[in-house]
């Protein structure tokens, strides 16, 4: 069942008032309890696009298209209906944790805030959180509950993020770029705890990160921004062995391996371009070895090729061309 | 064609940014200029003697003759105040170049130098900051007589950790930024750094708080002409016409300490906003 | 290069210690001291390269710090060409003369480049300092080396903001390189770059090596980074090395577990995440 619907969702901001597109004509949909990956550069209008979903957006910001929760606009949703839908149906997690929990606060009372505000007592909103800080590998936890963040590290922090998500039960967790700030280690446990409590409630995600292979080792789809255009969609168990739009392809390859070394990384030329530097044809047009004359005026549409959604006019010819030498690393492969 | 364009535009952006100047800062600096301009032309666009007495036209009001009118010894008021104008501002100029002059120096010194030098500076500061610019300016009239050096280089002293405190906080966050070290490491020179490099990057919050700063010692600078410590009788300042002004307000005839009193205000203000919106390009241009 | 050749770097039992203060009040009572680099030892061959691998608080940074002498170390002694460096203060005569041996590229493009400066100024500047040449003199090599990272002469007389963070950090390994150093530092200098721009500033870093024969000292927390452009690697926690070894060796045969966990750490293909608690309180 389709639980969130992003609908040919368009947004420009004012810069010297004059508007600048930051989002190009996003369709994306969620399923319950499914996961997906948004992934990009800087600047690929991925968190624009997750905050949109919750309209966490500047003031002047225009907004086209749609976003549908569960059937209802969120777009058309006034004060009331929309403070009621960012409490109880969406949580976020922010990249920074130590600038989205008030300082002067404990942990507790940061985390039982929701609750309480919700209407539970507190003693009953204790028992909640201190039963979430545990499932995220929280020890201590009456001491933990009473320090304030700065006594706390960035990972555990990022873990009392992810509980205070999960403590308002919502159906869908927007989580963007959660371990960015935090050291491979530290990344592996957050990423492990969000996970497992993610599938084990049954909670739909949208994990905005610039890291391809972190996205496909916990989402179930892979969504590729480029310039404020969706690119590519795919499932993520194909993303290493049947990419079809060339920057998805270009981003895995040239990516340095750990596990062995190339002579010389293959690089995508050029640079990211900008959503609103774009012209009339394909948005990776300038950086794209394969262009041709069809790209250069027509800007693909997002379409169906095989199992996957990708918005390239030669889509079909390139694929198997693309696929990733990397593919053949991974144990119990070998195709 | 058009990308060759396109790229200059993304290489020098600023060309475009430049021409949508905010109206405030237009205005507050015209009327700036102007003041400027009339002080200098003072002995040719003032319509009388500023020092002429006429016993015979005292007190005049507004007319064709004395467009804003005369003072209690027939005076033409508007001459005075445009005479006034030059010491009124020369004096502020003098206390914000001297205080900015010795503060920035003493701000990237300290914020260069760091340890027990910073700590030193700061605690001098906090000690000057407990003088109040007029009375330190009082102490000075009363040690080397009135006039206009003794009250200018008190106020300039008492004005200097108001700029020192700002550009310090905001040269030691510079000097933390890797360019910094970056030319440390690269050899040049501790004095090419704080000259040419943390220098032009606090000049602009250099420039605002001397702007908000002018206000100030304009108010500071009146206040001492006021309580008859500054020029003496019978060179006019405003500060000093509002003073002597007093005396008519009674016998109903406000025009002197008014006219000085609103030409100060109005003065400030635009000081005051000028350097306001300056900061606020600031802050954005920082973006 | 003959054998003989003195390395380029040698640093032996290096050690800083900071000492934590209480704000104002207690300035004489030291409080706390923290140990961030502890007794460590390599040596960096000509036009070899070296990574120093480990995460946050592992006391990486600070090694490059001592090492380019933004730091000065507590004990513990630094050569840079068989030359040995003094630990104490010192002036902008030596500074100058530093300058030539060891360079520093960091890791944040938007704050490393001064923002009144253009890019060929910023250069030039180097070139001025270092180099007795007139002023054409000088422009043609600003444009060599822009060239050389990738960059052309039309960047010259652009401002940092008008650059993107990939042509930033180009410019400031332009910089690093015009004083023509024996050793370059790159303190985590593609890690805040994008994917595609990381790939190109990796191989841009690896033809320097070939065009100029520059020593690479490599700080980084990333593995795959270090896979690519590192000939040994020196695993540091705590400011402690923990492992020491040619980059394969040590990639491929971890010996320390530190290490083994850190590579397993990263995500990869078929990889996924393991959730650990934190450690249970002793006395429970």
């Amino acid at each position: 069942m389709t639980l969130l619907e992003v609908d040919h969702l368009s947004l420009d901001l004012p810069v010297d008032r004059e508007p600048r597109r930051i989002i190009h004509d996003v369709t994306l949909e969620l399923d319950d309890g499914e996961a997906v990956g948004l992934v990009g550069e800087s600047g690929a209008g991925k968190s624009m696009t997750s905050r949109a979903v919750i309209r966490l957006l500047p003031q002047n910001a225009r907004i086209g298209g749609d976003i549908v929760f569960d059937g209802r606009s969120v777009l058309a949703m006034d004060r009331r209906l929309l403070a009621t839908y960012r409490s109880r149906d969406v949580a976020m997690i922010f990249q920074d944790p130590k600038s989205h929990i008030n300082p002067v606060r404990t942990v507790g009372a940061f985390l039982i805030e929701a609750l309480v505000e919700r209407g539970d007592r507190r003693a009953d909103a204790l028992a909640v959180v201190s039963e979430l800080l545990d499932t995220v590998g929280i020890r201590e936890i009456p001491h933990r509950l009473r320090q304030y963040p700065h006594e706390l590290s960035g990972g555990m922090l990022q873990r009392v993020m992810i509980a205070a998500a999960l403590a308002v039960q919502p159906r869908l967790l927007l989580a963007d770029e959660p371990t960015t700030a935090l050291d491979v280690t530290t990344q592996a446990n957050v990423m492990a705890h969000l996970d497992v409590q993610r599938r084990n409630r049954g909670l739909a995600m949208l994990f905005v990160t610039h890291d391809l292979e972190l996205a496909a080792s916990v989402c179930d789809r892979i969504a590729v921004m480029y310039a404020g255009c969706l690119v590519e969609v795919c499932a993520a168990s194909s993303i290493h062995d049947r990419v079809l739009h060339p920057y998805t392809a270009g981003l895995l390859a040239s990516r340095p391996r750990v596990t062995s070394r190339t002579a010389r990384l293959p690089v995508i030329p050029g640079r990211p371009q900008a959503a609103y530097e774009l012209g009339e044809g394909c948005p990776f047009l300038s950086r794209c070895p394969y262009a041709l004359d069809i790209c250069r005026t027509t800007r693909p549409e997002l379409r169906v090729v095989g199992s996957s959604r990708v918005a390239c006019h030669r889509a079909e010819e390139l694929s198997g061309c693309l696929t990733d030498g990397r593919a053949a690393d991974r144990p119990g492969v070998h195709a | 064609m058009a990308t060759a364009a396109a790229a200059k535009e993304q290489l020098f952006p600023s060309a475009r940014r430049r021409r949508n100047l905010d109206p405030v800062i237009l205005a507050a600096g015209a009327f700036i200029g102007v003041l400027v301009l009339v002080a200098i032309l003072a002995p040719w666009i003032a319509p009388y003697n500023p020092n002429a007495a006429t016993i015979l036209a005292a007190n005049q009001g507004v007319s064709a003759a004395h467009w804003l009118g005369t003072d209690p010894t027939g005076r033409d008021l508007l001459s005075r105040l445009i005479w006034g104008a030059r010491l009124s501002l020369l004096g502020p100029a003098l206390i914000v170049l001297i205080a900015t002059a010795l503060g920035t120096v003493l701000a990237i010194a300290s914020a260069w130098i760091g340890g027990l030098f910073d700590q030193l500076v700061s605690r001098v500061m906090d000690l000057l900051f407990a003088f109040p610019g007029l009375v330190l300016a009082m102490i000075a009239v009363a040690m080397f007589g009135k006039g206009l050096v003794a009250p200018v280089v008190a106020l300039s002293i008492a004005y200097t950790p108001y700029i020192t405190r700002v550009l310090r906080s905001a040269a030691s966050r510079e000097r933390s930024l890797p360019y910094v070290a970056a030319c440390y490491v690269g050899g040049v020179s501790a004095r090419s750094i704080c000259s040419r490099h943390l220098l032009p990057n606090v000049f602009p919050l250099l420039l605002t708080q001397s702007t908000i700063s002018f206000g100030s010692a304009l108010v500071t600078l009146a206040a001492v002409s006021y309580l008859g410590l500054g020029i003496q009788p019978p060179t006019a300042t405003w500060g000093f016409m509002v003073s002597t002004g007093q005396s008519s307000i009674l016998a109903g005839h406000p025009a002197e300490s008014l006219e000085a009193g609103i030409l100060i205000v109005v003065t400030v203000v635009a000081f005051n906003l000028l350097g306001d919106r300056l900061a606020g390009r600031r802050s954005l241009q920082a973006l | 290069m003959p054998e003989t050749a003195p390395p380029a770097v040698e640093v032996r039992n290096l050690v800083k210690v900071f000492h934590l203060r209480r704000a104002r009040g207690a300035r004489r009572r030291s409080v706390k001291s923290l140990v961030a680099v502890d007794h460590v030892s390599f040596s960096v061959g000509q036009g070899r390269s070296l990574a120093v691998v480990g995460e946050s608080g592992s006391g990486k940074t600070t090694l490059a710090r001592m090492v380019v002498g933004l730091e000065r170390p507590t004990s513990g002694e630094i050569a840079v060409g068989g030359r040995e460096r003094r630990s104490t203060r010192v002036g902008s005569r030596e500074r100058r003369h530093r300058a030539r041996e060891v360079q520093i590229v960091f890791q944040d493009p938007y704050s490393s480049l001064d923002p009144r400066q253009t890019v060929g100024r910023c250069i030039e500047e180097m070139l001025r300092l270092h180099f007795d040449a007139d002023r054409a003199g000088r422009l043609t090599r600003v444009a060599e080396l822009l060239d050389q990272v990738g960059l052309d002469e039309r960047h010259a007389p652009a401002y940092p903001r008008a650059l993107s963070g990939g042509q930033r950090q180009r410019v400031a390994i332009a910089r690093a390189l015009a004083c023509e150093p024996r050793v370059l530092i790159c303190d985590e200098a593609v890690a805040s770059l994008d994917v595609s721009i990381q790939a190109q500033v990796l191989n841009l870093l690896s033809d320097i090596r070939d065009r100029i024969g520059v020593s690479y000292l490599f700080i980084s927390h990333d593995l795959a980074v270090v896979r690519q452009v590192s000939d040994e690697i020196l695993v540091m926690k705590n400011g402690r090395v923990v492992e020491h070894g040619p980059t394969d060796r040590v990639l491929d045969e971890p010996a320390d577990t530190y290490t083994k966990l850190l590579l397993s750490a990263i995500p990869r293909p078929g990889w996924h995440p393991v959730a650990e608690s934190d450690p249970q309180p002793v006395a429970t």
